[in-house]
């Protein structure tokens, strides 16, 4: 049977992962009507995450990731007011028309307020500076990590990871697990990407070595790969000559970075430090009415923060959709000293909101807010560092004027 | 044993050219191919541009087929069914010597025949490309250049030979070759024999080495070219060139008909008819590009890839029959090869003034696509196929249903997919799909999923079981 | 002696636990959560296990699946390595037990796989 045609709805949400069931389930507590159009399966990538370490926050246990998807799904079922579509937004107007494209037909949905939850995609092979063959046995590790949790396939026997992000280690484990061997997991930059932790757990419990410092500058092998030459880069993350050395594998695993998917963004700001819309204390892009949140709005390093994320976006959305989300004045937030990003950009004045920072490096000392005047409005102590994102609430009484966040060391 | 009056060696862009056009007239067409598909080498990794064909020396065949090719591909690529895109190219100087150059490139262009050349200003090619680099100081536009996709035009060529009678057969390495009762007997390494009373040898890369099991003592030399591609970005709007120079031809800046753009190649003198990427090429193609495109995008590079060409050592394409005459060399096609394949496919099939076969057909339709289609055309597509529903390449708006007709059409690895229909060619290069191409290859072809190839024999996407 | 790099926060710091049958001490710490991860880490690290499981007849081929309860170290890898080779039959819903006791842990599915059709 197949449908086409208009679908009216109050809020659209994009993407059923963490950030978007969330959304849903917040703009449906608002009593609106919510469409929800996931593309494969709702639950997103936590469906591919079958490791445990989910909703620690959230539910105050260590769950899978399928475990904790199942509960975050549970919160849509019987919902009168909530619609779940199967099918892949293709392109999505500033008019808030965005086209659907399912098995049961191709339609449009027009919405008061869309939630942007499209999650990321990973930095790929073709954009790193590795020379060699093209063989068969190069894969991201969201990729490898589909194929051997959801699919039940393998990539390899004797397998390489380059990058040191959460994903590869896990990736690394699961590896072991499946009685493949890790040869070794290799990082470019002097420290690893992902959380302590998952060096501990994934890492240091299979004594799997972690080279620092080190990348592949070739592949070799074809029509399969055969195996990398790793070598180590310098302070500027060039190759260090002579200290190449070939490592053979069957698969080399790319654990090199996550980037938010925006291509649905209508003509709204893309905040070139995080790559996803900037938005935002109520998570609302540029674009009037079409808000961003999770892994599309910045790289986040736990579920439990998507979906609150997700949740604030939804029920924003919902209020906007039905003109109960008042204009407010916003006063801006900037990345200072030694801070990568900072979501959100701008915060409506008097108004609590939580602040997102990622940092340039290492530090033990304090992330203070401060004024044009140098005053230190609120501020954070303790060790931080470029893998832990860093979440900071403000006050109502402390959002009135423009701020300034800095990392200063102690 | 099959015999044909005629057997083509090789199904790169040339050799399914000559097939289609030789099943114009009354005749028995095969084409033999190594690979398990067509467009295996070269067609599949160069510029995709269609010269207009200012550069090959006067009198050389190339410069013959290359501006006579060129005014043909638009009415070609219509009839197959494939992207063309007359964009007109501008080839830029950046110094004094340069400047000089240009005329003498201009009228050596008028001499071979092409039309509408003329030098421009800095200032009017700053018009027409407003990202050039500071450097250039004029520039030789050329509006009959074009893009077009190689690759699509070569599986169009294929199609449509076969559905006017050419028998393709792949898996077909010629090793061995001789000659009974008039015919000349070609053995596979894969154990297969073919006859055919006429051999031609479009072998490409491994032109030469097929010229020499029949017969003609040919060496041929091989150059490889390293590119870089960028995403979805209106960088450029047409081919720039650099100037030819002592230092070789420099590198050029090209969209693609999708939207992307590429820089390359470089050249490098290889001994296989395969090239690694080289890890120094990445720094030598963004410094050689800035000498005509400042602002290169170098965060938005999403690929890289590298084609080998054969070359003649007399610097020119070898056409023509061998002195037994049982056998046509169409070898040393080096660039502008794309562009010249129609005229030399034309050219070669009339030589043999064979009588014309009633029932001809010339078009050829592509895969419906869902891409760049209509909202009412879409819903019209997924109501006639619910697997057009199905998204399966979210860069490029690929669903399942188009690659099941890719399948259906010839496509036997993840390769073959990608290159009739870009899934996995976008941003993600197929970090969210190829499982899943994977599995509908499995599906598709009856075969265990860890079976399923990348590109080449051997090639298993997977591991084999379990891990 | 063993040595571990503390993961309660980004400090990262380098912890070294020893005993001398009396005594646990711990060095390197700069707060007592440090203390308490290298005395668990030191004396009975224990982790979930987290897997796959073969699914015969299923409209997937496999199940996630984990441990009941947080396993000591060593038996991480043997644990895993069995239930790889183990099949449940289709369906199965998140929360079954496969196995009431693999190496003596009891095996519950993380997620459902409905029966193919």
């Amino acid at each position: 049977m197949s449908f086409s045609g208009i679908i009216r709805t109050d809020v659209l949400v994009i993407g059923g992962g963490a950030a978007g069931l969330a959304a849903a389930a917040a703009a449906a507590d608002v009593g609106v009507r919510v469409v929800l159009v996931e593309s494969e399966r709702l639950g997103g990538i936590l469906c591919r995450c079958i490791h445990d370490g989910f909703g620690l926050t959230a539910y105050g246990e260590s769950l899978t990731g399928p475990e904790y998807a199942s509960r975050e799904i549970v919160k849509l079922e019987g919902r009168r007011n909530v619609d779940i579509i199967i099918g892949t937004v293709t392109s999505l107007s500033s008019a808030l028309s965005a086209e659907v494209v399912s098995e049961g037909g191709c339609f449009e949905v027009r919405a008061r307020a869309v939630v942007l939850a499209t999650g990321s995609r990973e930095r790929a092979f073709g954009s790193l500076d590795i020379g060699g063959t093209r063989p068969a046995g190069i894969f991201t590790a969201g990729a490898a990590q589909r194929i051997v949790n959801e699919d039940g396939m393998s990539v390899g026997r004797r397998i390489v990871i380059l990058g040191s992000g959460d994903i590869g280690l896990i990736m690394a484990r699961r590896f072991t697990l499946e009685g493949a061997k890790v040869e070794a997991v290799l990082e470019i930059a002097p420290r690893p990407g992902g959380l302590a932790r998952n060096v501990a757990q994934c890492l240091g419990d299979f004594r799997i070595p972690l080279e620092l410092s080190t990348t592949v500058a070739e592949v070799y092998g074809y029509p399969r790969i055969e195996g990398v030459v790793a070598a180590k880069v310098d302070e500027d993350r060039r190759i260090i000559p002579g200290t190449e050395r070939r490592i053979a594998c069957d698969a080399l695993v790319l654990s090199v970075g996550l980037i938010p998917i925006v291509n649905l963004l209508p003509g709204a700001a893309v905040d070139p430090a995080t790559g996803g819309a900037e938005v935002d204390s109520r998570f609302m892009t540029t674009a009037a009415g079409v808000f961003s949140c999770g892994n599309a709005l910045h790289i986040n390093d736990l579920a439990d923060n998507v979906s609150a994320e997700g949740a604030a976006a939804g029920r924003s959305a919902a209020l906007f959709a039905i003109g109960r989300l008042e204009e407010a004045d916003t006063v801006t937030v900037t990345a200072g000293e030694n801070v990568a990003s900072v979501v959100p950009r701008r915060i409506a004045v008097g108004e609590e909101a939580t602040v997102w920072v990622r940092l340039k490096k290492s530090l033990v000392g304090t992330l203070a807010f401060r004024d044009a005047d140098g005053y230190n409005v609120k501020d954070k102590k303790g060790a931080m560092a470029p893998n832990e994102m860093i979440a900071v609430t403000l006050a109502p009484s402390q959002t009135t004027r423009p701020l300034t966040v800095s990392a200063e060391e102690t | 044993m099959d015999c044909y009056d005629f057997c083509i060696v090789g199904g790169g862009v040339i050799g399914c050219a000559v097939a289609r056009e030789l099943t114009r007239y009354k005749a028995s067409v095969a084409l033999v191919e190594s690979a398990c598909d067509v467009c295996a080498g070269a067609s599949g990794a160069n510029s995709a541009v269609v010269h207009s064909g200012y550069d090959p020396v006067p009198g050389t065949l190339m410069s013959k087929y290359n501006v006579l090719g060129s005014s043909m591909f638009r009415s070609y690529c219509a009839a197959l069914d494939v992207p063309y895109k007359l964009t007109g190219s501008l080839t830029v100087a950046t110094c004094a010597e340069e400047v000089t150059a240009l005329s003498r490139l201009l009228s050596r262009g008028v001499g071979n025949g092409v039309a509408g050349l003329e030098i421009i200003s800095r200032r009017e090619a700053l018009e027409l490309e407003p990202n050039l680099s500071d450097k250039v100081l004029a520039a030789l536009y050329a509006p009959t250049a074009a893009i077009t996709d190689p690759m699509e035009l070569t599986f169009a060529l294929r199609e449509n030979a076969e559905a006017n009678g050419a028998c393709f057969r792949f898996g077909f390495t010629v090793c061995a070759a001789r000659r009974e009762d008039g015919r000349v007997i070609l053995r596979s390494e894969e154990g297969g024999e073919l006859a055919a009373k006429t051999v031609i040898n479009c072998a490409g890369s491994g032109g030469g080495d097929v010229a020499r099991m029949l017969g003609s003592l040919v060496y041929l030399t091989h150059r490889g070219g390293e590119y870089l591609v960028f995403d979805k970005l209106p960088f450029v709007r047409r081919p720039i060139f650099q100037t030819p120079g002592p230092m070789g031809k420099g590198v050029l800046v090209a969209p693609t008909v999708y939207g992307k753009f590429m820089v390359g190649p470089t050249a490098v003198d290889c001994v296989s008819s395969s090239m690694p990427f080289r890890s120094e090429a990445f720094g030598e193609l963004l410094s050689a590009a800035a000498k005509s495109v400042r602002g290169l995008p170098a965060g938005k590079r999403i690929a890289k890839f590298t084609g080998v060409r054969a070359l003649s050592q007399t610097g020119d394409f070898i056409i023509g029959p061998s002195r037994r005459g049982d056998v046509y060399n169409v070898i040393g096609i080096g660039s502008p090869g794309l562009t010249a394949a129609p005229a030399i496919a034309s050219a070669v099939a009339r030589s043999f003034a064979l009588e014309r076969r009633p029932g001809f057909s010339p078009s050829r339709r592509g895969i419906k696509r869902m891409a760049g289609a209509s909202h009412a055309e879409r819903a019209a597509l997924v109501a006639s196929d619910g697997r057009y529903g199905n998204i399966v390449c979210r860069c490029e708006t690929v669903s399942e249903a188009e690659i099941v007709e890719a399948v259906r059409r010839g496509a036997r690895t993840v390769d073959g997919v990608k290159k009739r229909l870009g899934v996995g060619m976008g941003r993600c290069q197929g970090g969210f799909c190829e499982s899943r191409v994977v599995g509908i290859l499995a599906r598709e072809l009856g075969i265990p999923v860890s079976r399923v190839e990348k590109t080449a024999r051997g090639g298993f996407v997977l591991a084999k079981e379990g891990v | 002696m063993k040595e571990f790099t503390c993961i309660m926060c980004p400090r990262g710091c380098r912890l070294t636990a020893d005993s001398d049958l009396y005594e646990l001490t711990v060095s390197g710490n700069a707060c007592e959560r440090g203390r308490e991860y290298a005395e668990s880490e030191y004396s009975n690290p224990v982790r979930t296990v987290t897997f796959n499981v073969g699914v015969s007849g299923g409209e997937r081929r496999v199940v996630s699946a984990r441990t009941a309860r947080p396993v000591p170290l060593s038996k991480v890898l043997p644990v895993a390595r069995l239930a790889r080779r183990m099949t449940v039959f289709a369906p199965v819903s998140a929360g079954d037990v496969l196995f009431p006791s693999l190496l003596g842990e009891k095996i519950i599915a993380t997620s459902s796989v409905a029966k193919a059709e």
